[in-house]
């Protein structure tokens, strides 16, 4: 499908060779009558309709209302697109304005929805030229810019031209000469090596214009009359009538009146050949103009009448009004394509809505999904938790099976040692009941033989044996419960326990129980609490042991010392003390013995290892208070000793 | 015949009077008492070739049994005096140890007084 623009250019060249064509006008008129409603005939009513462009606009009119009519039917849009803009301008020709611009906007609409953007910059430029023959220049060249951008991007060098021309046209309209002036130049420039005859007239009538209205009229009047030269090459009987108008005017601007009136009246009659109101209305009144220099109240009257005619069809209220309702009706498509954008808008926005409650609950059923997984996590990590505290309770009793173990089998280690403990008790037990038993015999002869002296004598050994017997009984007593206590599993709980009480009272026992046992020991003791320690978590028998095992061993100590010094060279003591550092407590236990031997060092904590004299000690003393300080407490069992100036022993505990 | 009786527990002199009260009544037999190794030599040292007979303890403060019987073997070779060693250690190694160094019996505690008092009354 053509563009109708083409069509009109053509049409202009069809009008100069009016005879020639008149048998095919009739052809196609026949064909017409007999050719059923369809795209055809719509094709066929355009060739009609474009054949009367410009010589007889209403025909052309009737005809292009037919074919838009028709394509609108049979949904053929090219069709009606070029039905509708050909009516447009057949209107505009017409001076009805109102509708031309209806049917510009339609058309308008056609060619955007089509995507055709030669039809929407024709279209855009047939809008500007009803506006600017409505006055309306502003709204005029907005619509004419519109359609020379996209011609321009089209690169389409004849509507180019035009619209440039319709561009300056409107600027000459709005009293801008110059950029009038430039327009018509620029559109003339495109136009020169173009072969376009209706074109040239255009652009060379407008430039005439623009120069008359500059005052140069002598340079005007060369243009109208290349104007009119190229009109009568193409045979165009519409726009002489214009030009003849200007050229009057001209000539009447530069005094030559009697030219004038002879331009005004072939302008009068062309236009009325041409059905051109706008061009009579203008001839009308410049005769009405010069009859009046002349004096010719007939004359005036008559084309004075055929004005106010014309003016009151052209500008009457009732072509106001019918304006009025189209830019209403402009105003009503333009608020229906914003309700549309806007409903648009609003569906999308419901949309997205949708779209993101969608999303909302695709996250929700994710979270749910993913709890569900922890929770079920959870489960599995509190199955594992409890095996996992199982198998450690497990291996508690195991460790604590381990220790007794080891205990028992250091005991196994060191049954050598065991042997002598306990084997040299035995030895004086076993031998002293066994010559016992021979000095009970011994004093039963002596009493029979009634030796008295004898036998108490007898009897006296007899008591002395008894008591060494007793004795030795009791130290392999002591050696087997050490050795139990050795052995046996911690059975004592811990309980927050008052340090420096507990202490202190060990260290009376253990002093009370030295002086019971040896009326001749004397010795002075210290004590030095710190009192900012509180209640530490402890077993208290086991921690009592280990602190009387310490205390003992110090009285021993000086003891020892003051037993191989003589009176008043030594004074032995014994200090304890307690101390808070730094979340430990420090139980210290110092003596101003003879210290400890080097060489014996790395032993005292060994189990049976004792320097007391054979019988005195079990050797356990310290072997045990190691374990019950490290083991059982967590903490530490130090010694800082020098050699013939005493030892201290030092038990750091955990507070918590 | 003098014998020498080396031991820490104080008690030993005790029940050896108790259990040979009748050879030291009968004067068969004389005991002289050590509460340890040095004292022992000391008491050597003093009384040469007086002590016919030494018992000895093994397990003792400071100079061991053992340590006494090489002393002995090695600087009273002629004649050299019959070392008996009483031990609560009746372990192979005391024993081996104590035969390489010399010894010339090796007794165990509980002492069986009896067994003893026969093997004195064989070297006589």
């Amino acid at each position: 499908m053509k563009p109708a623009y083409i069509v009109w250019l053509f049409t202009i060249l069809m009008v100069s060779t009016v005879v020639g064509y008149s048998q095919q006008t009739k052809n196609t008129g026949e064909l017409l009558e007999n050719s059923p409603a369809d795209t055809n005939r719509v094709k066929q009513l355009l060739k009609l309709a474009n054949f009367y462009y410009f010589s007889k606009p209403d025909s052309c009119l009737a005809f292009a209302k037919e074919a838009a009519e028709l394509s609108r039917k049979l949904n053929f849009t090219s069709g009606e697109f070029e039905a509708l803009t050909t009516a447009g301008e057949a209107f505009r020709f017409l001076g009805e304005f109102p509708q031309a611009l209806d049917m510009q906007f339609k058309a308008l609409q056609l060619s955007r929805d089509m995507g055709d953007k030669n039809g929407e910059a024709a279209s855009l430029g047939f809008i500007g030229l009803i506006y600017l023959e409505l006055n309306e220049y502003r709204e005029g060249l907005n619509y004419l810019h519109q359609a020379n951008k996209i011609f321009e991007s089209l690169s389409n060098p004849v509507m180019n031209a035009f619209n440039l021309s319709n561009i300056g046209n409107a600027y000459e309209r709005m009293n801008m000469l110059d950029s009038a002036l430039f327009f018509q130049q620029h559109a003339r420039a495109k136009s020169e090596e173009l072969n376009h005859g209706n074109l040239k007239i255009l652009i060379l009538t407008r430039l005439g214009i623009a120069l008359a209205r500059l005052g140069k009229h002598e340079q005007a009047l060369q243009y109208y009359r290349d104007a009119l030269q190229n009109a009568s090459l193409i045979g165009d009987k519409v726009n002489p009538s214009r030009i003849h108008n200007w050229i009057a005017k001209s000539y009447l601007a530069i005094n030559r009146e009697d030219s004038s009136m002879y331009h005004a009246r072939l302008s009068f009659v062309k236009g009325q050949q041409s059905s051109q109101k706008l061009h009579i209305l203008e001839a009308s009144d410049l005769l009405v103009n010069l009859f009046r220099k002349k004096n010719m109240p007939d004359s005036i009257i008559y084309y004075q009448a055929v004005s106010a005619a014309l003016k009151d069809s052209l500008y009457g209220p009732e072509k106001f009004k019918q304006l009025q309702l189209l830019m209403l009706s402009q105003q009503q498509q333009q608020q229906a394509i914003q309700q549309e954008q806007q409903q648009y808008k609003n569906k999308t926005r419901l949309l997205a809505l949708v779209g993101l409650l969608a999303m909302f609950l695709l996250i929700a059923i994710l979270l749910l999904r993913n709890v569900r997984q922890k929770q079920k996590a959870n489960t599995l990590l509190n199955h594992q938790k409890n095996e996992i505290e199982d198998t450690l309770s497990k291996l508690k009793s195991t460790q604590s099976q381990l220790i007794q173990s080891e205990k028992m089998a250091s005991l196994g280690e060191l049954t050598a040692g065991i042997a002598h403990e306990i084997q040299n008790p035995l030895n004086f037990v076993n031998n002293f009941s066994e010559v016992n038993k021979e000095l009970v015999d011994e004093l039963q002869q002596e009493l029979k033989a009634g030796k008295i002296d004898e036998a108490v004598a007898i009897s006296n050994d007899i008591k002395e044996n008894e008591e060494k017997i007793n004795h030795h009984g009791k130290r392999a007593d002591a050696i087997v419960k050490g050795m139990l206590q050795h052995s046996r599993t911690g059975s004592g709980q811990k309980e927050p326990i008052d340090i420096n009480a507990l202490a202190d009272e060990y260290l009376r026992l253990a002093y009370h129980g030295l002086r019971a046992k040896d009326k001749s020991f004397n010795a002075t003791f210290k004590t030095d609490f710190d009192q900012s320690i509180g209640k530490i978590n402890v077993i208290s028998q086991e921690i009592g042991r280990v602190i009387l095992n310490l205390i003992t061993n110090a009285f021993y100590a000086v003891n020892e010392k003051n037993n191989h010094l003589a009176a008043h060279q030594y004074e032995p003591n014994v200090n304890l003390s307690t101390k808070k550092i730094n979340g430990k407590v420090e139980v210290k236990v110092r003596d101003n013995g003879n210290g400890i031997p080097q060489k014996i060092m790395d032993k005292i904590f060994q189990p049976f290892f004792t320097t007391k004299p054979t019988g005195q000690g079990t050797g356990l003393g310290l072997s045990l208070s190691y374990d019950i300080i490290t083991k059982g407490h967590g903490g530490e069992l130090k010694v800082e000793t020098k050699e013939g100036e005493g030892s201290t022993f030092i038990i750091i505990l955990p507070e918590k | 015949m003098k014998i020498l009786v080396v031991d820490d527990e104080k008690d030993v002199q005790f029940l050896f009077e108790q259990r040979f009260r009748k050879e030291i009544k009968n004067k068969e037999m004389e005991f002289v008492f050590a509460y340890s190794g040095e004292e022992a030599i000391t008491y050597l040292n003093q009384h040469v070739h007086e002590a016919v007979l030494i018992l000895s303890d093994i397990n003792m403060p400071g100079m061991s049994g053992l340590d006494l019987l090489k002393h002995i073997k090695q600087k009273y070779s002629e004649p050299p005096p019959v070392v008996m060693m009483i031990t609560a250690y009746g372990d192979a190694e005391n024993y081996n140890t104590a035969m390489k160094l010399g010894a010339d019996d090796f007794l165990t505690k509980p002492l069986e007084f009896s067994v003893l008092k026969e093997k004195l009354k064989a070297i006589y």
